[in-house]
């Protein structure tokens, strides 16, 4: 044999732990960076990660799946598959590029703090392919939406959005802050890449990958299964590290980050993602319902792999599972209801034919979203004319998600979903507000952290935000006309419903 | 009189909303406010029950003519805007 | 005031590059403008200004004396983007491959002389640990860098060097299968950490390892410490090899030499970017000055150890004295 297996050395290339002799541990791994809880470098020389890939392998294969993912965009071009593509569809584009792109080039940031502060050779090496994953996903979704900034500005958020003070890119960069940028090594391995990316990314990489095919996007499919796969590998750092911890009795720390990891995942993928599966995606086109794919991949996946590896499940299970008859409709709602607050136009997804999917999808949505929520919205619009913003006030938002806090309308006991209810809090005499008792937990857990900062809603009241009108908050998120959303259908769904009233007169 | 933000919850309402009331307003004039800025009450209003007013976590609403002045509600203070369930018959 | 605004029309490109004269590069739509967090000195997180990585960040990025340029404006001279990167190194390593199997097929390793047997677990084989380092120190530099452009460069020099240590990896294994007593995959640590051939570097790295300020860690990383590494560890230890009848190891130096000049490319454009505001020149040479003498100590240590190259130390340190006359830093 002329050459050597990867078993043969792959343990000599991660054997790269020494002892520091010119400069103290503590010096070459702070706490801030790297937050092993005092865990000395002997400890994390048992790391062993279980995805094991070379450099040698990790190139070949990258070059191969980018070789793939380009071709077939460029074979594709030609088509102008998003001249035809339905409008929700296109919104999904637009939505899913400016929330990810550039999150994701940050995300190799995160990736190369555990690639210098993790004190695990085999997890340093881990993290030098993950944070060229992140580079690679940062790149190829930026480069496939700059083909279709010609047809719309909003597709120039791919890289404008960040960068703004737009409410949900607020909302994102909390996020992605907390269990990432702003996060130490061992905090981003079990937050971003064990909780995050092995529990959710593929709601929104493999979930979507399955709409597009449907709705005929192969584009878009292969790139989001293509990213899938990096997000495969990369996220199985965490778990050795989860192990390590528990095995040094620093299990509830383990569980406290993983706990705060997935509530707050959840929030943004019933931003993000539950809105573009049961509202945006047309409604032949629907793979699964997010509540489906929730239950399969987080409550059944991901619940036994937490369970494998020594941990509990988080204490707000239950909490969680009730959110999902309720969070992402209220999302969607507000959205809708503000859609020039967001750089995609915003279908509402609430033709007849759609409804009777969502009342299947979800027992009770018609005397809750339906009777509470959309028969007086469109009752109004009949009468009066449709307008844009709906919204007739400023909502409040939670000072963990960033989001608006919402509950079931016409909820009363007995009904799926849940109330509408805030969860307050007075620190150091100020008064904060969450959506729900986990939001509230989370800031409880470390009010050090998360105390100074004032939400979107909190900026408007402390007249931060000026002039305080509609304008001035969208000059605010930096939306102008041409990129604040409107109705996705320009209103032209009202028609079925002014036929119903035709007919019923 | 002074003019100060609110949180407030109203009755099967779907979203927290913030508005904006007077220290002089009474419970009842705070509840119109609400009502004005909702976007299903109408469906959602039962007439001839007047809507009540209490704090997040406390049990029993301020007194209808009481005045948020009165009440103590200061800035962003949560406030549940409620029917209550009447009295069971004996 | 937006109201007051027409409508926005699309563009052909990005906005922030709409502006320019020419149409952007591949390079420039997919690398540019992606760092959100180094624009706002005060809080460089949505989260509060004082949790322990904004402190962090306002300290040693914002905080440094390298400043005053608009750092997303630096390009990479080679444009480098993710696909072909790995289109370059995939090319490499397949050329990498082809040594090691025809070498292997060909016995080449029983074929060494057992005084070069001898040199190798001690002055080749631990070198993972010196690259291992750079790999570290570049990842610092991703995280800490003020521009994505930077941070690009620097994500593909950390990967360059995990690709060094993967290389040294191999050929100890395949070393040790015809030589298993000779120390190969055992005797490494013991050399990095007690060898004095390799204190010199040892001490050097754990120094850069811990100089956090972005500019002082690329100064001291890609100015210094790394040139001087590669000038002994790959140039002239690959010299002695040749001198030794061991021509693989400079084979396999030659393509990492090429991940080298990479590096050399960007950071000699970067020091340039920088010093279109004279300030940040006399910093740079500050720095240079300070690390200069540990890496010329690192430089004469190891290669005084390498059998039969009296001019080795020399050679090497000229070269890193060279690479920094061309950019006026000495």
């Amino acid at each position: 044999m002329a050459l050597l297996d990867r078993a043969d050395w792959y343990d000599i290339a991660r054997d790269t732990n020494w002892t520091p002799k010119y400069v103290t541990e503590d010096a070459l791994f702070p706490e801030e960076q790297s937050g092993t809880l005092g865990l000395p470098l002997e400890v994390w020389e048992s790391y062993d990660e279980p995805y094991k890939v070379t450099y040698r392998e990790y190139v070949r294969t990258q070059r191969e799946k980018d070789a793939g993912v380009y071709s077939v965009k460029a074979a594709l071009q030609r088509a102008n598959f998003l001249d035809q593509a339905e409008p929700g569809w296109v919104s999904i584009l637009k939505l899913h590029y400016g929330a990810f792109a550039t999150l994701e080039a940050m995300a190799s940031s995160a990736e190369s703090r555990m690639a210098r502060f993790g004190k695990a050779g085999g997890l340093r090496n881990m993290a030098t392919f993950g944070s060229l994953d992140e580079n690679r996903h940062g790149q190829i979704q930026l480069y496939f939406p700059h083909e279709h900034v010609h047809r719309s500005r909003q597709f120039d958020w791919a890289t404008k959005s960040m960068h703004t003070n737009e409410w949900a890119v607020v909302a994102a960069r909390h996020l992605f802050d907390d269990i990432m940028a702003g996060r130490d090594a061992v905090g981003v391995a079990l937050m971003l890449t064990f909780a995050f990316e092995t529990g959710f990314s593929n709601l929104q990489f493999l979930g979507l990958a399955a709409d597009a095919a449907q709705a005929g996007d192969i584009s878009f499919s292969n790139l989001a299964s293509s990213i899938q796969t990096d997000e495969a590998r990369h996220a199985q750092i965490g778990g050795p590290a989860v192990k390590i911890l528990i095995a040094n009795g620093k299990k509830a720390e383990a569980q406290r980050l993983v706990d705060i990891a997935i509530w707050r995942a959840w929030t943004l993928f019933a931003t993000v993602t539950g809105p573009s599966m049961d509202y945006y995606t047309p409604l032949d086109r629907r793979e699964k319902s997010f509540k489906e794919f929730m239950q399969e991949w987080v409550f059944g996946q991901f619940e036994r792999t937490l369970l494998d590896i020594g941990l509990e499940r988080p204490w707000y299970w239950d909490t969680m599972l009730a959110d999902l008859d309720t969070r992402h409709h209220g999302m969607h709602a507000g959205i809708w209801t503000f859609h020039k607050s967001v750089w995609w136009d915003v279908p509402p997804g609430i033709s007849r034919a759609e409804r009777a999917w969502l009342e299947e999808k979800y027992p009770g949505w018609e005397e809750t979203w339906g009777a509470h929520f959309w028969d007086p919205i469109i009752a109004r619009f009949l009468k009066d004319g449709p307008v844009d913003t709906v919204l007739p006030s400023m909502v409040q938002l939670c000072n963990m998600a960033q989001v608006p806090i919402t509950g079931t309308p016409g909820w009363t006991p007995g009904k799926t979903g849940r109330p509408l209810q805030d969860f307050p809090l007075e620190h150091e005499g100020r008064l904060y507000h969450f959506g729900s008792e986990v939001d509230r937990w989370i800031f409880q857990q470390d009010p050090d952290r998360y105390k100074d900062h004032l939400s979107v809603a909190d900026r408007m009241v402390a007249g931060m935000i000026q002039p305080p009108t509609l304008e001035g908050l969208l000059d605010y998120f930096s939306l102008q006309e041409g990129e604040w959303g409107e109705d996705a259908l320009g209103h032209s769904w009202l028609e079925e419903y002014r036929q119903e009233q035709v007919q019923a007169a | 009189m002074a003019q100060i933000p609110i949180v407030h919850n109203l009755h099967q309402e779907f979203v927290l909303y913030v508005s904006i009331v007077d220290t002089q307003n009474t419970m009842d004039e705070v509840c119109q406010t609400a009502a004005q800025l909702s976007i299903g009450f109408e469906k959602n209003q039962q007439p001839d029950v007047p809507l009540r007013v209490r704090k997040v976590g406390a049990e029993k609403p301020f007194p209808r003519d009481m005045t948020v002045a009165e009440a103590g509600i200061t800035p962003m203070t949560s406030l549940e805007l409620f029917y209550e369930a009447p009295e069971p018959t004996p | 005031m937006s109201t007051e605004s027409e409508p926005l029309k699309p563009l052909r490109t990005w906005s922030h590059l709409a502006g320019r004269r020419r149409r952007p590069s591949e390079y420039e739509i997919v690398s540019t403008n992606l760092m959100y967090d180094a624009k706002n000195a005060e809080s460089p997180f949505e989260l509060g200004p004082n949790i322990p990585l904004s402190k962090w960040f306002k300290k040693y990025r914002h905080g440094s004396p390298l400043s005053g340029r608009d750092w997303e404006e630096f390009r990479d001279p080679d444009e480098l983007t993710y696909r072909a990167y790995n289109i370059l190194q995939d090319g490499q390593e397949t050329y990498i491959e082809g040594l090691f199997d025809q070498h292997n097929e060909l016995q080449y390793d029983a074929g060494l002389t057992a005084a070069w047997v001898a040199t190798l677990p001690r002055l080749y084989t631990p070198a993972r640990y010196a690259y291992h380092t750079v790999q570290m120190a570049s990842h610092y530099l991703v995280q800490i860098v003020p521009s994505s452009t930077i941070r690009n460069c620097a994500t593909y020099q950390a990967a360059d060097a995990l690709r060094c240590v993967s290389h040294r990896a191999y050929r100890t294994a395949e070393l040790k299968q015809i030589y298993p007593d000779s120390g190969f995959g055992t005797a490494e640590r013991t050399a990095w950490e007690n060898d004095t051939a390799w204190q010199g570097f040892r001490e050097l790295m754990e120094k850069v390892l811990v100089a956090y300020d972005w500019g002082e860690s690329f100064v001291a990383l890609n100015l210094v410490a790394k040139p001087a590494m590669d000038e002994a560890l790959l140039r002239q230890l690959a010299a002695t090899g040749r001198r030794q009848g061991d021509s693989l190891l400079g084979l396999i130096a030659d393509s990492e030499y090429r991940d080298v000049q990479r590096s050399r490319t960007w950071s000699t454009a970067l020091v340039r970017f920088a010093g279109e505001r004279p300030e940040n020149l006399v910093v740079i040479r500050g720095w240079v000055e300070q690390w200069l003498p540990l890496a010329e100590r690192a430089i004469d240590a190891y290669c005084r150890a390498l059998p039969d190259s009296p001019q080795a130390a020399t050679t090497a340190t000229q070269a890193v004295h060279g690479f920094l006359q061309s950019l006026d830093l000495h």
